[in-house]
């Protein structure tokens, strides 16, 4: 078990929980899709991953490991995270952006070297970006961004990605470059873990949907069995169905979508 | 970054800078109110080393070696203690707006001095005042984030708003002893103190902050690359692998041992903290590996060349603050307009 | 609304009463003043800048905008002073008279200084002086003074050579004439005495003299400025040639500037005339191997200037800068001044200060001098 979760409850101090009693698993290729409405716990949870937010109880493991005795060089070796694409203070080439990546790896007081270098290249060459490695990462698109981070995110060499939102205030085309990227990934041995507003991307990226509703996972599972009417009408409290449809010429033959009904 | 330091162009330009930061070094040997003709200047300073005959007079060996070298040290050591620790507080806030007073390190030093000035400390302990309040100012700065911050962004934040109480303290503190201070000749000292400026360093001075500077620029040196993660965000450091934490203080402990160590022999000399940190990254780029060696050496040349200015136009001193404010603030209003890289 | 709440009733009340109480107290003050005012009629008098005035025909209490006035009105008629304007050191007072010793600071209208000025309405005085070098923005201060306190100012010149016209003056003013008279005649006499024997220095003998001011010595005032104008008077060249600073004055110069003006004679300011460390530029100087190749430390013709009971040179700039000029005539060019310093000092702080100086308190004010 690459990923694993154990009864895990979070609070700020003096606050009430926001997580409370959260378990499951990700293994190897695995592709977990968290789904639930705004303020749920979702960016909570993957900070307590990242070892951002110190948990309160229960326990999270990497590789049979617990994290909490962990360094953060320690951790950052065995996750990795790709945030949502903001702007940052300083002109900050890509390469220096994606180079950024190697710092688990880089010793105290020294910087970068021609292996890392070479691994930053790598990592561009991946995500298909390498002709923009001397852009300017405040110059370049959303979906360029969400491109550079997820490069850094490689180039840190860490077996489990985490990924806040991957698709937002994307464009049809960025998101689904995005998807493909993220079941690329899968396929190469990576443990992914993301959140989304889009049920859809579900369907599209995952082999694994949890639904989390006021710091709760209420259920998990296949997409197939996850992604129901019943559970996104109840989680969103609108009405949502969920259509297939068969595509001419496609190996899977059916797709499943989510459709709001505004009635 | 490597990829850059290993880019020709880029190392050229660091040597091109240190060459002309060499030039100015030696021929402020030879600028002054007093003449001494270049020749002997050369001859007194490779007396040093070598053993040459005595063709200068008493009094021009002590105008070069007295004189003119605390100063010139002085200026090196004071603009590039003051450029390097505004870079790691720019990188620090992430902020390019920040500069090495943001915590009250100025305002501490500034209340320091004018209380041993108006107690009528001799001159060694009036700087030692300045320094061990400047250290006090941010030190309480850094505690208020630590008790009231709770951690995480927020600390950062209260960080700041904790600098800006202390440093308007501070600023009332000093109007006080200015309001205390005998109005014939205490209080202009003190104004001259707050003006800043280098015409009475003397050797024991620049050796007093020779340590502390030296110290925190190789303290700020060894953690350049945590501090160029750092300056993408705290919480990505992390996730990164970085210490957020011990950098951020070590980064704090070094800027402030060098700014308090610059300001208690120089008075508050303020614009070369913001100005040069912008012109450096305008040539070299962020990343604060690069960032920080040339900060320093552009730093220490703007100074140098801003007091030889200072000492050599008219026949009594220009304070070094205002020099630097009268050509700080029009030269950042060029520098606005010239970046193109922009600060999104 | 008031019947609702009785507390602000009372409250309102109580403001009322108080209200009313203040300003019978006011009148009451009013007739007094008005009372007072019958034992002589007001008289408008023209003052050195032209300014005409308005004062009571008896002046008995008078307060001073300056130390500069503050201690001329001391030495003239130190009965009428109503408080004084800077601290006195502890060590300094013993040269003050005893009714005088313990009169309040209540600051005044110089430098970085506000004025208490409740607590000088509280003392009433009958006039204001405005003493000292005069230009534009001294006689709008006393303008504003005037308007502000309803108290008359009056505007009086006190450069080196109108002293004695500023005793005459105050003489009048304050009806003392006698007293008046007698110091200024002292006044005039050193001012003709020492602007006389001046022409006689030749040019070549001159001395190029350095006011060594602030912490280290590394401050100065120019030539032509007021704080050096007794240096001006006696003859002696101020190094510094420099465009000169109003207002407190003082600039910066540097080690090296002092080595190429490579003075003379070197004159140190005391740190606080008004109490300070006693000595310590002279001692810097004298000490730091940087001062040494200068001619006036390697000929030891570096003096501290006396500044008992106020400085006799600069900070303030005096009515002491009449003894100032004479000592620091003797000290230039003892040969054409032939002052006996010390009979002079005596003389001039028992008529000045109505003080006895012993022998020793001679040789303790002119130590390092």
């Amino acid at each position: 078990m690459e990923l694993c979760v154990e009864d895990l409850s979070f609070a700020y101090p003096k606050r009430p929980s926001l997580i409370n009693g959260v378990s499951f698993s990700v293994d190897k290729g695995d592709v977990l899709c968290l789904l639930g409405p705004n303020g749920t716990g979702k960016t909570t949870l993957m900070r307590c991953l990242l070892g951002i937010n110190k948990i309160k109880r229960g326990r999270i493991k990497i590789g049979g490991f617990d994290i909490s005795n962990m360094s953060a060089r320690e951790l950052a070796r065995l996750v990795a995270y790709v945030p949502q694409a903001t702007t940052i203070a300083f002109p900050y080439q890509v390469m220096d952006m994606v180079i950024m990546g190697r710092s688990p790896h880089i010793g105290f007081m020294s910087t970068p070297s021609e292996v890392d270098l070479e691994i930053a290249r790598s990592a561009l060459d991946e995500t298909g970006i390498s002709h923009l490695q001397d852009s300017l990462f405040s110059e370049i698109s959303g979906g360029e961004r969400q491109l550079v981070l997820i490069s850094r995110a490689l180039a840190q060499q860490s077996n489990i990605l985490i990924m806040d939102e991957p698709t937002a205030s994307l464009d049809y085309g960025n998101q689904t470059r995005i998807l493909k990227i993220i079941r690329g990934l899968a396929s190469q041995g990576y443990s992914i873990v993301m959140t989304t507003h889009f049920p859809n991307h579900a369907f599209l990226a995952c082999n694994k949907v949890a639904i989390m509703n006021g710091g709760k996972i209420v259920a998990i599972g296949s997409p197939d069995d996850i992604v129901t009417d019943g559970n996104l009408s109840d989680l969103y409290t609108t009405k949502i169905k969920v259509v297939s449809t068969k595509v001419r010429g496609m190996l899977s033959g059916e797709i499943k979508v989510c459709v709001p009904l505004m009635t | 970054m490597l990829r850059q330091v290993h880019n020709t162009g880029m190392s050229q330009k660091i040597l091109l800078l240190f060459l002309a930061l060499m030039l100015i070094f030696f021929s402020s040997f030879l600028l002054g109110r007093y003449q001494v003709m270049p020749d002997k200047v050369i001859a007194i300073l490779a007396s040093k080393i070598l053993d040459l005959p005595k063709t200068w007079t008493d009094t021009m060996e002590t105008v070069v070696l007295q004189v003119r070298f605390p100063r010139i040290i002085a200026a090196l050591l004071v603009g590039g203690a003051l450029s390097s620790s505004g870079a790691a507080y720019q990188s620090l806030f992430k902020n390019p707006l920040v500069s090495p007073a943001i915590l009250g390190v100025s305002a501490g030093a500034g209340f320091g001095a004018s209380l041993g000035m108006i107690l009528h400390y001799p001159w060694w302990a009036v700087q030692v005042l300045a320094f061990l309040f400047a250290l006090l100012a941010v030190a309480t700065s850094f505690l208020i984030s630590r008790i009231f911050g709770g951690g995480g962004n927020g600390s950062m934040t209260v960080l700041v708003l904790g600098g800006m109480v202390i440093s308007a303290l501070f600023q009332a503190l000093i109007s006080c002893v200015k309001y205390l201070a005998d109005p014939l000749d205490t209080l202009p000292a003190i104004t001259f103190w707050l003006m800043g400026g280098l015409s009475k360093i003397t050797n024991v001075d620049v050796l007093f902050a020779l340590f502390p500077i030296i110290l925190s620029c190789v303290g700020l040196y060894l953690i350049r690359w945590q501090v160029n993660v750092l300056s993408i965000g705290d919480e990505e450091a992390v996730t990164l692998g970085i210490n957020v934490n011990l950098i951020r203080f070590v980064v704090v402990i070094c800027a402030t041992l060098m700014t308090a160590a610059a300001v208690s022999i120089s008075g508050i000399i303020g614009w070369v903290g913001l100005i040069i940190p912008h012109m450096a990254r305008m040539l070299v780029g962020p990343n604060f590996a690069l960032l920080l060696p040339v900060s320093l050496i552009m730093g220490s040349g703007y100074l140098l060349m801003v007091d030889n200015i200072a000492r050599n136009i008219t026949a009594v001193e220009i304070p070094l603050g205002i020099l630097t404010a009268l050509i700080g603030a029009p030269f950042f209003i060029f520098l606005l307009s010239k970046v193109k890289k922009g600060w999104t | 609304m008031f019947k609702k709440n009785p507390t602000l009733k009372l409250v309102s009340l109580f403001l009322i009463l108080a209200l009313t109480v203040t300003a019978f107290a006011g009148c009451g003050k009013q007739q007094l003043n008005s009372e007072q005012a019958k034992a002589a009629e007001p008289r408008v008098i023209v003052d050195h800048v032209g300014r005409n005035v308005t004062v009571p025909g008896e002046i008995n209490k008078v307060f001073s905008v300056s130390p500069v006035g503050m201690i001329l009105m001391y030495t003239l008629a130190p009965e009428k002073l109503v408080a004084w304007n800077f601290t006195i050191a502890p060590e300094y007072k013993k040269f003050i008279l005893p009714q005088c010793r313990d009169l309040p600071d209540l600051g005044g209208w110089y430098a970085n200084k506000t004025c208490n000025t409740e607590e000088l309405l509280k003392m009433n005085p009958d006039i204001i002086i405005s003493i000292g070098a005069i230009d534009q923005t001294s006689i709008s201060l006393a303008d504003r003074i005037q308007e502000q306190m309803g108290i008359p100012v009056v505007v009086v010149n006190s450069e080196l050579n109108k002293l004695d016209q500023a005793y005459e003056f105050m003489g009048d003013l304050l009806g003392v004439k006698d007293r008046a008279g007698e110091l200024a005649a002292y006044c005039r006499e050193t001012v003709d005495d020492v602007a006389g024997k001046a022409k006689l220095i030749p040019e070549e003998k001159r001395l190029r003299v350095y006011y060594a001011e602030g912490n280290q010595g590394l401050e100065t005032d120019p030539m032509a400025s007021q704080h050096t104008e007794v240096l001006d008077f006696v003859g002696g060249i101020n190094v510094a040639d420099v465009p000169m600073k109003g207002g407190m004055g003082m600039a910066s110069v540097s080690m090296e500037q002092v080595l190429a003006w490579n003075p003379d004679v070197i004159i140190t300011a005391t740190m606080g005339p008004m109490g300070g460390k006693e000595g310590m530029v002279y001692n810097n100087i004298t000490t730091d191997p940087k001062w040494s190749t200068i001619k006036a430390v390697s000929n030891q013709r570096i003096y501290d200037i006396p500044d008992k009971p106020f400085n006799w040179f600069d900070r303030p700039p005096s009515v002491n800068r009449i003894i100032g000029v004479k000592w620091l005539a003797n000290l230039l060019y003892p040969d054409i001044y032939r002052y006996d310093l010390k009979a002079e000092v005596k003389d001039y702080f028992s008529k000045f200060y109505h003080y006895n100086l012993s022998d020793q308190e001679i040789e303790d004010l002119l130590v390092r001098s």
